[in-house]
């Protein structure tokens, strides 16, 4: 990323070919449309592009690229779920954005496990992706949100929780209904 | 750890990285007790279903086309980093000539005549893909050059510090402005800037007030005046747009 904000183009390159099918992942994940995944994917790196020369040199990347994102990620969510500027973040991370997008790949398991996380609270479903499928630490997405590492960790208690039991209790139906 | 394991902690424990002490200490826990290994199990189910979704891939041609549009977009930075530059030098020297100083036209003259060449010679040392270091080390040339081109008959002495510290004072006032307005612009996506931006940005900003000096500053015709304190002033600045600025505009926001 340093070479990039220098202006070394291969830099950007690099860092595209690496992060783009992630950032794109991330916004398929969240608001469950392929079309809008792919125009806020364009939205994030030229705000990456923009800002590129407000990167601290050394600061870890992938936190501060996520953190356009989830902000690209909060401003098409309040515009979907027509949520007033006036109203604050917070607000936010307590509703639930059940969108979904379901893979071909998916099997049974994976449906269940993609509509039981569309119904976690926003904000607790943010710090899941971040943490299952990013592999950052709670520090990282602390950044991210521009929350403390106790007030992600706690969201992501909160959410495993409540993953644990909706998933327990799909996984129950299912097989009640296999059986019958 | 003699106490049971609630559900919650336990899915938690799981979630986290194996080297983590808080799942380390549960695991150990649960080899002794079968309840907790049975959350731990439940907890394990879970997390890998969810690590084991299949992850979306997104076309090839989406990321080829949002590739160009990104670098695309690199042009127009360029061309609107030198937009700014400019577009501070003019709105400085305009400032300060016209309203407050109240310039001669053999004075404005002479004044847009050091600040072409020493913007210029900013330029030219801000277009390198060098270190933050190496682009200084043009600007002081870019000073120097300055100083030299048109204050070849200086014959003053002295260092005229007290006002010395206010025409510093102003440099530094007109680079940290040019700066602020050039990272506000940037932050809400009017403009796109590069590290190499910033610090030219600032230079400008310090150059044109530069310009402006030399038309009121009482001890402009004093060498070692103009070498410490004005010369000095644009290269404050230079390190200010390249040291400071990313920090202080990532401080503010992120955009």
């Amino acid at each position: 990323m340093t070479a990039y904000a220098d202006g070394d183009l291969r830099a950007f390159d690099a860092l595209f070919a690496r992060m783009a099918p992630r950032v794109h992942a991330f916004f398929l994940r969240g608001l469950g449309d392929r079309s809008v995944a792919n125009d806020l994917l364009q939205t994030t790196f030229l705000k990456l592009h923009r800002s590129r020369a407000l990167y601290i040199r050394g600061a870890p990347f992938r936190p501060w690229l996520f953190s356009l994102a989830a902000r690209v990620r909060i401003d098409e969510l309040r515009r979907r779920m027509r949520v007033p500027a006036m109203v604050g973040h917070e607000a936010l991370d307590d509703m639930v954005a059940p969108f979904v997008t379901f893979e071909p790949g998916d099997d049974e398991q994976a449906r269940l496990v993609r509509e039981a996380l569309s119904k976690l609270p926003h904000g607790q479903r943010i710090v899941i992706e971040l943490h299952r499928f990013e592999g950052m630490t709670f520090g990282e997405i602390g950044k991210v949100l521009g929350v403390a590492e106790t007030a992600a960790r706690v969201r992501a208690f909160r959410g495993y929780e409540t993953l644990r039991k909706t998933l327990r209790s799909l996984w129950d139906t299912v097989r009640e209904s296999a059986q019958r | 750890m003699s106490q049971h394991i609630d559900p919650a902690t336990a899915m938690l424990a799981r979630a986290l990285d194996a080297t983590d002490p808080e799942r380390i200490t549960a695991e150990q826990h649960a080899q002794t007790c079968s309840a907790c290994k049975g959350l731990l199990g439940e907890a394990a189910a879970v997390i890998g279903a969810i690590d084991s979704l299949p992850q979306p891939a997104p076309a090839a041609e989406l990321l080829a086309r949002v590739r160009a549009r990104v670098l695309s977009e690199n042009q127009r930075a360029i061309r609107l980093g030198w937009a700014i530059g400019g577009a501070a030098l003019v709105g400085w020297f305009a400032l300060a000539a016209r309203a407050v100083l109240g310039a001669s036209t053999p004075q404005l003259v002479a004044s847009v005549g050091v600040m072409a060449l020493g913007v210029v010679a900013a330029c030219i040392a801000a277009m390198g893909r060098a270190s933050a270091a190496r682009r200084s080390f043009g600007l002081i040339a870019a000073g120097l050059v300055t100083l030299l081109v048109l204050r070849t008959d200086t014959g003053g002495d002295g260092w005229g510090v007290s006002i010395g510290v206010k025409c510093l004072a102003f440099e530094l006032a007109g680079a940290g402005l040019t700066l602020g307005t050039a990272i506000a612009l940037a932050r809400r996506g009017f403009i796109s800037v590069r590290a190499n931006d910033l610090a030219m940005i600032a230079a400008s900003g310090a150059l044109a007030v530069d310009a402006a000096l030399h038309l009121c500053c009482a001890a402009d015709s004093t060498l070692w005046h103009l070498t410490a304190f004005h010369v000095a002033g644009v290269l404050a600045a230079a390190l200010l747009g390249a040291m400071a600025g990313p920090r202080l505009a990532h401080g503010a926001s992120v955009v």
